[in-house]
């Protein structure tokens, strides 16, 4: 096993792939939450100052924690002498961007649709949830259900889970599943924006 | 007098350093108990896998909220960062299935 401190003697000896692709993740993380502070600073907004801290610790301290994890998995498939582990761990199934990969699951293609929904039609939804006279709290609770809901069944979970039955191998049932998950953020966003306009 | 108060101060000293070794012995038998308390090996990568997922949603949310209501660019940019932990989920299912062929055989 090898330690998280003496990490860097060690990556020296062997440069991870997977480790320049979560490191660069960071930098850019890091890079909009610095821009996003400086912008707070400006217009002098202490509480948003303080929620951008918060957010950038909780996310810094869980990434360090998955890379501490890789680094104790790769160590101990070397020591097993698993040849898939180490491939695994030296491959870029990091990055993979496949929407129907049985593996990811079409997260990312939900996530990107729901990027583009939001940006596009904020404005629109908000006005028509107003119009019919929709409650912020429904919105916010009908995303909740349908994340919570679509979400186990078509990314990583049903392979930690075991429920691996015909329907759930549907590659294209966990596309749909993935874009219906990503959509569901769409909801949350909307819900939260009402709630802050 | 000052024999007795030497030994005075000797005692409370006793009595302190027993006191924190006493402290000490319970923080170890608590620590020791709660490592004794080791759940299943699925169970443990079952919540890794559902608070990692949980995680990434968050900081996509963020994103998100982010970009539409401050800078798109940043925004952008914190939902692809989100996807570090997305993508560390994937793996575990991969390091899991590995783990699980190997302790069968």
């Amino acid at each position: 096993m090898s330690s998280f401190w003496n990490r860097r003697a060690k990556a020296k000896k062997k440069l991870f792939i997977i480790d320049k692709i979560a490191y660069s993740f960071l930098y850019i993380f890091s890079i909009s939450i610095f821009y996003l502070l400086w912008d707070a600073y400006i217009r002098q907004d202490v509480w948003i100052i303080g929620i951008y801290a918060a957010f950038y610790l909780l996310f810094l301290i869980p990434f360090f924690l998955v890379v501490r994890d890789i680094h104790n998995n790769y160590g101990d498939f070397e020591q097993g002498g698993i040849a898939e582990g180490t491939a695994l761990l030296e491959g870029i199934h990091f990055l993979c961007a496949d929407p129907m990969c049985p593996r990811c699951g079409g997260w990312y293609i939900g996530l990107g649709l729901s990027f583009a929904i939001t940006i596009v039609f904020k404005d629109y939804m908000v006005s028509i949830l107003r119009n019919y006279s929709y409650s912020q709290y429904y919105v916010i609770v009908l995303g909740v259900i349908l994340f919570l809901l679509s979400t186990p069944i078509h990314g990583s979970l049903t392979f930690l889970k075991k429920f691996r039955q015909k329907t759930f191998e549907n590659k294209r049932l966990k596309m749909i599943l993935g874009l219906v998950s990503g959509l569901s953020l769409t909801l949350i966003v909307t819900g939260i924006l009402m709630l802050t306009q | 007098m000052q024999v007795i108060k030497v030994s005075k101060s000797l005692k409370s000293q006793r009595l302190k350093i027993g006191l924190i070794k006493l402290k000490y012995s319970i923080m170890k038998d608590y620590l020791k108990s709660w490592k004794q308390l080791q759940m299943k090996a699925t169970t443990k990568y079952v919540l890794k896998g559902a608070s990692l997922t949980i995680l990434s949603a968050a900081f996509a949310l963020f994103g998100l909220v982010v970009a539409s209501t401050q800078n798109l660019v940043a925004g952008a940019f914190i939902v692809i960062g989100s996807s570090v932990f997305w993508g560390y989920a994937c793996l575990l299912s991969g390091i899991v299935e590995l783990r699980q062929k190997r302790s069968s055989s």
